[in-house]
């Protein structure tokens, strides 16, 4: 058995759409490719998922939404790790989300906005990397 | 063996064995079903009557109708529901003058959770996935104008159906329609909620108790009105396969009526207006297949567990819309072409309604060209395609009939497996419907990935490309003016009024039928929050097992 | 400071030390102050995290600071690990004295990772002094709970077939509070009675005890709360022992971490030519351990 660090992942559902197959699907995939993967549940807000994020210290956080409310739950994830003074964190989102606000997203800090039918290695790849990097 | 089977087994070892191409390898349905070479007649067991019968008569496989299509085309059902109040309201007069009969609306996710507009929890979600109600005045504005006498309304709401139907009831009796006279249909099906879609709000037996609350209601006074659409449409897009979503769905249907059953309702009283809600994807021939199972089933299943006396009981009536799930970003326009297959099963399965999906649904709400499309495939299946000239024409396919009955086979050995664990409820609460739609969806997933399961432009003739879609977005102003509007609401009304409207509610809430003190409670202008929350002091919050 | 960036402290330090780096907590070992640990094992879905929530949430009331270390099962195929604990504990999430910890098994047969103890001593030196230890509930040696625990709770449901049911081996030597949860769902009494022949009278004079409860729907929990502080004063009289045993586990599991590690990194093909060169599998051994120090 693995003691070896391991990236450790939050998936969490903001907002109050229950459309969970997605989050799921992902929390799943990424425990097979070797994560440490926290899910979280539906109707998470903002607030808690930041807080969640600090006390288990994860290197990323992925956060899914299809009501469409993305924009909103975004910026305040966004803005509460901004006033916690958390840099440590790469966000990445996932979702129905148009073509314009990914770019939005984007430049808020959101690292990357995967739509459907991507590929979850496409994903387990971009993690890597990126927390690597870090 | 009898001589087909003899014979099958001859040409199998001689010809297909020997074909110089061979097969290209085992094929399976969407669910897993493992399909042979070709169907011959020794496949189908069992006497036609039993099993087939004819078009409206026992067990109702061919159709429910007679004459299906012949006399009557199904309903183009097509949902709308953005932004506030006002805006559905123009989007509604918009469809009635284009001769639409039927309205369909969707909520936003507050209303959706009995959450008012002007909550916290609200921010960022209100008028996002269709129209936000917290008010009778917003009830009011969004059927201004509209004669409800002569639409039949569609409501896709659950968890708090029963209050939502009450803002309708006052709303028509406000503009002088008698209760009598309303025609629509509240879905309403909660145990589904629990499963997949995950809006619920109480824990299950309060949430069933007040569903049981509406069919008894509506028995005595809305006679014309669908008090639940029991849905595997949710089931089956959060992952599930199609039989598993027809076993969770008709397992659901029949927790339904004993309940109902149990409170000492008859049945012949409202089980002729349970109606169904499916889904329709990809497997064309299964899915025609899930349709026709799902009526035989229903109608063997009612008539030996509750002896109806009147046929309509024995109906499974259902409405069917096409897979969101089945839907791709990439290359959006391909859409158009897996909704048009979806459709057809859907027509040829005998449905009695349709909502067809538009080729954007994967960016976000469809715009007008794209739902205009969504419309036009159904009036190209009905008016073109000659699909509608007789009844069932598949029926008597050999593999259709063998899948038919296969489906039926696997649906009663979920059905064991739900006994034995002590019923629906308790399914629920143990997460075992979870699991096996999180596994089937993990499952499909891994498929697709590894190309077991082609989809085209996905993992199967992709091409890079940025898709060129415009999407609907609603404006900002909505949640403000929203929340403003149910500010005001609530400074201009007399708070003991409400108070002591929102206590007999919390008295009564496992008492008796609450339905007439909602209505009260509405007509004294409590919201939608206000009320919900009161329940929830009595019964409490659901919070789910989570199962990965 | 900000509480916000005093959690961001403790959970960089965690980190830390789930990562194999050495934390002293040699002072804190010799100090006559102790946190108070309680740890909770039994089979996955009785309830340990629902009890674990709401005796936290009592605690947090009384001004307490709590800490939860909620050790969750590391697959063997992928070396991944889901942490689900934390979903239970909802209504925990906004208490500052209350502070969550998910860390993953990583295999190690007790259900409890490597470093739990220092994470505990890590908690306790930013005044945590409720400490709660919840096992995987898979392992097949969960008495390793009691090298750790001041005060271990054993958890179980009254409707589970006979195999969940029999204690796993020499947990009721450990017990000290036997918790039936859900007992709204079954018969629990027949169930009780079985357990009480369990139980045995541990050598500072306590008699485990059994309590029925429902977590959910916070039935009976004043009457656990209540054995919990009954047994207080027997927990200080073993509390020079406990230490030992926290020692004792710190030494094992860092060795073992120690091992395993080299394990992970060496190659079994280079490791057998060796031995087939000496063969003297403790000679092999000796080199790859003084390797790997």
């Amino acid at each position: 058995m693995s003691p070896t660090k391991r990236i450790k992942v939050l998936i969490a559902k903001p907002g109050l759409d229950g459309h969970d197959r997605g989050a799921k699907v992902l929390a799943r995939s990424l425990m097979e490719a070797g994560f440490d993967v926290i899910y979280t549940g539906i109707r998470q807000t903002p607030e808690k998922i930041v807080k969640t994020a600090i006390q288990e210290d994860v290197d990323v956080i992925g956060l899914s939404v299809l009501s469409g409310a993305h924009m909103y739950h975004f910026k305040e994830v966004m803005r509460l790790l901004k006033k916690y003074g958390i840099k440590d964190k790469l966000v990445i989102g996932g979702g129905i989300i148009p073509e314009s606000d990914k770019k939005k997203l984007e430049k808020l800090g959101v690292a990357a906005v995967f739509g459907p039918g991507t590929d979850i290695k496409e994903i387990v790849d971009f993690i890597k990397n990126r927390v690597r990097a870090n | 063996m009898n001589d087909f089977e003899k014979e099958y087994e001859k040409w199998y070892t001689e010809k297909v064995l020997k074909n110089p191409i061979p097969e290209r390898g085992d094929f399976y349905t969407s669910s897993g079903i493992k399909v042979k070479t070709v169907y011959i007649p020794s496949d189908v067991k069992g006497s036609y009557f039993e099993k087939l019968g004819l078009p409206g008569a026992f067990p109702f496989t061919r159709g429910i109708h007679p004459t299906m299509y012949r006399s009557r085309l199904w309903t183009i059902r097509e949902f709308s529901g953005l932004g506030d109040a006002f805006m559905t309201n123009r989007r509604l007069k918009y469809l009635i003058e284009h001769g639409e009969t039927g309205l369909s609306i969707a909520f936003d996710y507050p209303t959706l959770l009995g959450i008012d507009s002007d909550d916290p929890l609200a921010r960022g979600e209100i008028g996002k996935a269709g129209v936000a109600i917290s008010t009778l005045e917003d009830m009011r504005t969004m059927l201004d104008g509209i004669n409800l006498a002569e639409i039949s309304t569609s409501m896709t709401i659950n968890g708090p159906a029963a209050m939502l139907w009450g803002f309708y009831i006052v709303v028509g009796e406000i503009n002088g329609v008698s209760p009598a006279v309303l025609r629509g249909t509240i879905q309403n099906d909660i145990l589904k909620e629990y499963m997949a879609q995950k809006s619920f709000i109480f824990p299950p037996e309060p949430s069933l108790k007040l569903v049981i609350d509406t069919f008894e209601f509506g028995s005595k006074y809305l006679p014309q009105w669908n008090p639940i659409s029991i849905s595997g449409y949710h089931i089956r897009e959060a992952g599930a396969t199609a039989v598993q979503e027809l076993a969770f769905t008709l397992a659901n249907g029949l927790t339904y009526v004993e309940e109902a059953v149990k409170r000492g309702l008859d049945v012949d009283d409202f089980a002729p207006r349970l109606s169904f809600f499916f889904d329709s994807s990809m497997d064309f021939l299964e899915e025609i297949a899930k349709f026709r199972a799902a009526r035989r089933i229903w109608a063997k299943e009612m008539k030996s567990r509750f002896n109806p006396k009147k046929e309509r009981s024995l109906w499974l009536r259902f409405h069917t819309q096409t897979s969101g799930a089945s839907l791709t970003a990439q290359q959006p326009e391909n859409n158009i072409i897996r909704t048009t297959i979806e459709a057809l099963a859907a027509v040829l399965g005998g449905t009695q309604s349709l909502h067809t999906n538009s080729y954007d649904e994967a960016f976000g709400l469809p715009t007008e060209k794209a739902a205009m499309i969504a419309l036009r495939t159904q009036e190209i299946i009905a008016y073109e395609s000659n699909v509608t000239n007789n009844v069932d024409p598949l029926g008597g396919s050999y593999y259709l009939e063998w899948l038919t009955d296969k489906m039926e086979e696997e649906v009663y050995s979920y059905f064991d497996r739900i006994d034995s664990m002590g019923g629906v409820l308790e399914g629920i609460k143990k997460g075992f419907f979870q699991k096996e739609i999180a596994d089937s969806a993990y499952r499909l997933q891994k498929e697709i990935e590894e190309g077991k399961r082609a989809l085209i432009g996905v993992n199967l003739y992709r091409i890079d490309e940025e898709p060129d879609i415009k999407v609907l977005k609603i404006p900002e102003y909505v949640e403000t003016r929203q929340i403003k509007r149910v500010k005001e609401y609530k400074k201009n009304r007399d708070m003991s009024t409400v108070e002591s409207s929102l206590n007999r509610l919390r008295q009564k809430a496992n008492e008796e039928n609450l339905m007439p003190y909602i209505i009260e409670a509405i007509k004294n202008r409590a919201t939608l929050g206000e009320i919900v929350n009161a329940l929830k002091e009595v019964w409490g919050e659901y919070v789910e097992p989570i199962v990965i | 400071m900000r509480k916000i960036d005093q959690t961001y402290q403790i959970s960089k330090l965690l980190t830390r030390i789930e990562n194999g780096e050495e934390f002293d907590v040699s002072e804190l070992l010799v100090s006559d102050r102790q946190p108070f640990v309680m740890g909770l094992t039994g089979p996955p879905g009785t309830g340990k995290s629902t009890i674990i929530s709401k005796l936290a949430k009592r605690l947090s009331e009384q001004k307490k600071k709590v800490a939860i270390i909620a050790n969750d099962p590391t697959s063997k195929l992928s070396k991944g690990s889901l942490l689900g604990d934390r979903i239970r504990m909802d209504e925990l999430w906004n208490l500052d004295n209350v502070y969550i910890r998910s860390v993953p098994s990583r295999g190690r047969k007790g259900g409890l990772n490597y470093f739990v103890v220092e994470m505990i001593y890590a908690f306790y030196m930013f005044g945590y002094s409720y400490i709660f230890v919840e096992t995987t509930g898979v392992g097949q040696d969960e008495v390793e709970i009691a090298d750790v625990a001041d005060l271990v709770i054993n958890v179980s449901v009254p409707y589970l077939g006979d195999e969940v049911q029999s204690i796993k081996a020499g947990l009721n030597e450990v017990t000290d509070i036997y918790v039936i949860n859900k007992i709204d769902l079954g018969n629990y009494e027949i169930y009780a009675k079985y357990l009480y022949l369990a139980i045995k009278k541990n050598k500072w004079g306590w008699e485990p005890k059994i309590v029925g409860v429902s977590a959910l729907k916070e039935k009976n929990l004043d009457e656990l709360i209540k054995l919990i502080e009954d047994y207080r004063p027997f927990y200080r009289k073993k509390l020079k022992e406990t230490v030992l045993r926290r020692f004792s586990f710190m030494v094992a599991s860092r060795l073992e971490y120690i091992v395993d590690s080299k394990i992970e990194q060496t190659s079994m093909e280079s490791l057998m030519a060796d031995y087939i060169k000496n063969k003297s599998l403790n000679e092999t051994i000796k080199k790859l351990i003084s390797d790997a120090l």
